[in-house]
C-alpha cells in the first residue's frame, strides 16, 4: 500500500513546548488509522504537523505528491491542501452559505483567489454531496444544521478538495450514536475508495470498530502502533489514561472492546 | 456539464435581483436627495436641470440648473462615494472578523482622521494641493497612520490570535488618539466650532474637487474589496480551516485591513466620522444578495452609497435652513437598526 504521508523522527509542538518527540509513522492509502491517547496527548498537534499547518521541531513530516515524497512544510499551501484535508473539531459557520456553497469552499486550493469553481469543481463538490449524502440539505443554510450535519458537511468539503489523505479530528464526537455510525460508515467507505483515512478518536470501542490500524499517544511518544488487537490491551489502557478496564471480544467479529472496571467496582461497593 | 440543481440557480438567480433591487435604491436616493434641501426642486425641474447641461438647448430654469449641477450633484456624489466606502469597509471587516457587527472604525481610523483635521486647524496648516483642503489630507493621512500602528501593534508579540489583537489594539490606540484630540481642543479654542462639526460629519459645502479627492482612495479600497471575495468566504470557516483550505490567512489578513483602512480613510477624509453607515450597509446588502462576498460587496458599496446619500438629504431638509450634522442623522437612526439587531443575532452574530 502507497504511504500518502510520512512522519520521520519526528518531533512536534509549539514554541518552548514539545508536545510528540520520536514520531514513525505511515498513513497509508485504503487504510484508517485511529489516533488514541489522553486529553492533550498530541493528536491534533500530528495532524496540524502532517498537514503542513505547523513546522516539525524536528524530524521530517512528508507528503506523497506527484514528484514523490516531499515535506510537507515546504509545499505551497493550494498543494498541500490538494494532497491532506483536515477536518477540525471546533468548526462553526459564520455566515448562513448554503451547504453547497459552503462545500465549494474545498475547491479553492484549485481555483485560487480570483477562480470561479468551473464545470469540473462543480462536479467534484456534487460527487462530494452524494457521498456524504447530503443532497437533500445541499440548499440550507449551514447555520440551520444538526451537530452530525454539519459534520457531514465538513467531510462532505473535505472530499472536495479531492485529497489523498483526510485527518479528522474527533469526527465522532458529539453525536448521537446513529449519527456516529453514519460518519464512520462514511469513513470506511473512502478507505475502500482509495483515500489514506487518519482521525482522532476518544472513544476506544469506535476506534476498534472503524480502524485498520490504531495509534496509542502517550507521554510524548508514540507508545503502540498496529492492529486493533494489539494496542487495545488492558495494560496499555492502564499505561496511558490510568483507567481500568477489561478487554473482550466484540461478538461479531475479531474485535476488542473494552469494558470499564473502575475501582468502585472493583472493590464491590457498588453492583 | 452535470449543473448546479434548480435551487441552486434559483439562489443565484435571487442575488442578481438583489444586485438590481440595490442598484435601483442607489439610483433613486441620488435623484431623490437632487429633489430634496433648504428649497425642495419638483422632480421634473431637477430632470430637466440634469439634462440641461447634457443635452445643449433644453430649457431649464436657470436657478434650478445652479442647486443642482453646482450644489447638490456633486454633494450628493461626494456622499455616496464616502458612503459605498464604509458601506465595502465594513463588508470587508465583517468577512475578516467573521462578525456582522464589526465597525470600520474598528483599527482605529476615526480618531486618527479626527487628529489629522483637529491638528491641521489647529496648526493652521495651509493645504499644499489649493483644491483640496489640508484638513481632509490631514484627516486622510492620519487615518492610515492609526490604521498602521494599530497593525504594527497586534503583530508584536506572539500573539495566537492576531485578527482577536487587532480589534483590542484598534480600541486602544482609539481612544488614546481621542484623548489627544480633546487635549489639543481643550488648549485651542479658536476652532471649536469647525472641530465640532468636523467630528460629527457632513457634507456641506462640498463640491466637485471634494468629490475628485475622495475617489482615489474609495475606488483603490473597493477594487481590492472585490478581489477578497473569494478569500473572504473561505475564512468564514475560520482561520485555521481557511489555512488547511490552502488560503494564505496572513496576506489575507494584510490585504483586508489596507482595504477597509483605506475605505474609512477616503470617507472620514470627505465627511468627518459618519458612525453606522459602516454597519447598516452591509447588513441591508446580505438581506438583499446573502452573505457570498463576492455580491456582498458591490451590494455593501450600493446600499452604504444609498443610506449615506439619503441620510444627508435628511440632514439638510429636516430643519431647513439649519443644516443637521449627517452623523447625527446616521446615529439617531442607525443605532436604534443596530441594536435591533444586535437582540435578534446575539453578539456572536450568528443568527440565533
Amino acid at each position: 500500500m502507497r504511504a500518502a504521508a510520512v512522519a520521520v523522527a519526528l518531533s512536534c509542538g509549539y514554541p518552548g513546548r514539545t508536545v510528540l518527540e520520536g514520531i514513525d509513522l505511515e498513513l497509508r492509502e485504503g487504510e484508517i488509522l485511529a489516533l488514541i491517547g489522553p486529553n492533550g496527548s498530541g493528536k491534533t498537534t500530528l495532524f496540524r504537523t502532517l498537514a503542513g499547518d505547523l513546522d516539525p521541531i524536528a524530524g521530517n513530516a512528508f507528503l506523497d505528491t506527484a514528484q514523490g515524497l516531499k515535506e510537507a512544510r515546504f509545499l505551497p499551501r493550494r498543494e498541500r491542501a490538494q494532497i491532506a484535508a483536515r477536518v477540525l473539531q471546533s468548526e462553526r459557520p459564520s455566515w448562513p452559505a448554503s451547504v453547497r456553497q459552503y462545500i465549494e469552499a474545498g475547491t479553492f486550493a484549485r481555483t485560487g483567489w480570483f477562480g470561479t469553481p468551473g464545470a469540473e469543481e462543480r462536479r467534484s463538490v456534487d460527487d462530494a454531496i452524494a457521498a456524504a449524502d447530503l443532497s437533500d440539505l445541499a440548499e440550507r443554510p449551514v447555520t440551520e444544521l444538526s451537530g452530525g450535519e454539519f459534520r457531514r458537511v465538513l467531510v462532505a468539503r473535505a472530499l472536495a478538495q479531492e485529497p489523498r489523505l483526510l485527518l479528522l479530528d474527533e469526527p465522532a464526537a458529539d453525536l448521537d450514536l446513529g449519527r456516529q455510525m453514519d460518519v464512520l460508515g462514511l469513513l470506511r467507505g473512502l478507505a475502500a475508495a482509495g483515500k489514506a483515512v487518519a482521525l482522532s478518536v476518544h472513544d476506544l470501542n469506535l476506534a476498534a470498530l472503524v480502524a485498520d490500524r490504531v495509534a496509542l499517544l502517550s507521554r510524548g511518544r508514540l507508545a503502540a502502533l498496529g492492529p486493533p488487537r494489539e494496542v487495545i490491551t488492558a495494560e496499555a489502557i492502564a499505561s496511558a489514561y490510568g483507567a481500568s478496564v477489561l478487554v473482550g471480544d466484540h461478538p461479531l467479529g475479531d474485535l476488542p472492546q473494552i469494558i470499564n472496571t473502575p475501582p468502585w467496582l472493583l472493590d464491590g461497593s457498588r453492583g | 456539464m452535470s449543473g448546479s440543481p434548480a435551487p441552486a440557480r434559483r439562489a443565484a438567480a435571487r442575488a442578481g435581483i438583489g444586485i438590481g433591487v440595490a442598484l435601483l435604491v442607489f439610483a433613486a436616493a441620488l435623484f431623490g436627495s437632487l429633489c430634496l434641501g433648504s428649497a425642495p426642486i419638483a422632480p421634473g425641474k431637477v430632470l430637466a436641470a440634469l439634462g440641461s447641461r447634457i443635452v445643449p438647448g433644453l430649457g431649464a430654469d436657470p436657478i434650478a440648473v445652479t442647486i443642482v449641477w453646482e450644489l447638490r450633484l456633486a454633494r450628493s456624489l461626494v456622499a455616496a462615494v464616502a458612503g459605498a466606502a464604509l458601506g465595502c469597509s465594513g463588508a470587508v471587516l465583517q468577512g475578516l472578523f467573521r462578525n456582522p457587527l464589526a465597525d470600520p472604525y474598528a483599527l482605529g481610523v476615526s480618531s486618527g482622521a479626527s487628529l489629522g483635521a483637529v491638528g491641521a486647524l489647529a496648526l493652521r496648516i495651509a493645504s499644499p494641493v489649493a483644491s483640496v483642503g489640508a484638513v481632509q489630507a490631514l484627516s486622510f493621512v492620519g487615518a492610515l497612520a492609526a490604521a498602521a500602528i494599530v497593525w504594527s501593534v497586534a503583530r508584536m508579540g506572539h500573539s495566537r490570535a492576531p485578527t482577536v489583537s487587532l480589534l483590542l489594539a484598534g480600541a486602544a490606540i482609539g481612544s488614546f488618539l481621542g484623548a489627544v484630540v480633546s487635549l489639543i481642543v481643550t488648549f485651542d479654542q479658536r476652532d471649536l466650532q469647525r472641530v465640532f462639526f468636523w467630528l460629527l460629519g457632513g457634507f456641506g459645502g462640498k463640491s466637485w474637487p471634494d468629490l475628485f479627492a475622495a475617489i482615489p482612495g474609495a475606488v483603490v479600497s473597493i477594487v481590492l474589496a472585490l478581489a477578497l471575495a473569494r478569500p473572504l468566504d473561505i475564512m468564514g470557516a475560520g482561520e485555521e480551516a481557511a489555512s488547511s483550505l490552502g488560503l494564505d490567512v496572513g496576506r489575507t489578513r494584510a490585504l483586508a485591513v489596507s482595504s477597509s483602512a483605506l475605505g474609512a480613510a477616503a470617507a472620514v477624509s470627505a465627511g468627518g466620522v459618519i458612525g453606522f453607515v459602516g454597519l447598516l450597509g452591509p447588513h441591508l446588502a446580505r438581506l438583499l444578495v446573502g452573505s457570498g462576498h463576492r455580491k456582498l460587496i458591490p451590494a455593501s458599496a450600493a446600499t452604504g452609497a444609498a443610506l449615506l446619500m439619503i441620510a444627508d438629504a435628511a440632514a439638510r431638509s429636516v430643519a431647513a435652513p439649519l443644516e443637521l450634522p449627517v452623523g447625527i442623522v446616521t446615529a439617531l437612526v442607525g443605532a436604534p437598526l443596530f441594536l435591533r439587531l444586535l437582540i435578534r443575532r446575539g453578539p456572536a452574530g450568528v443568527e440565533a
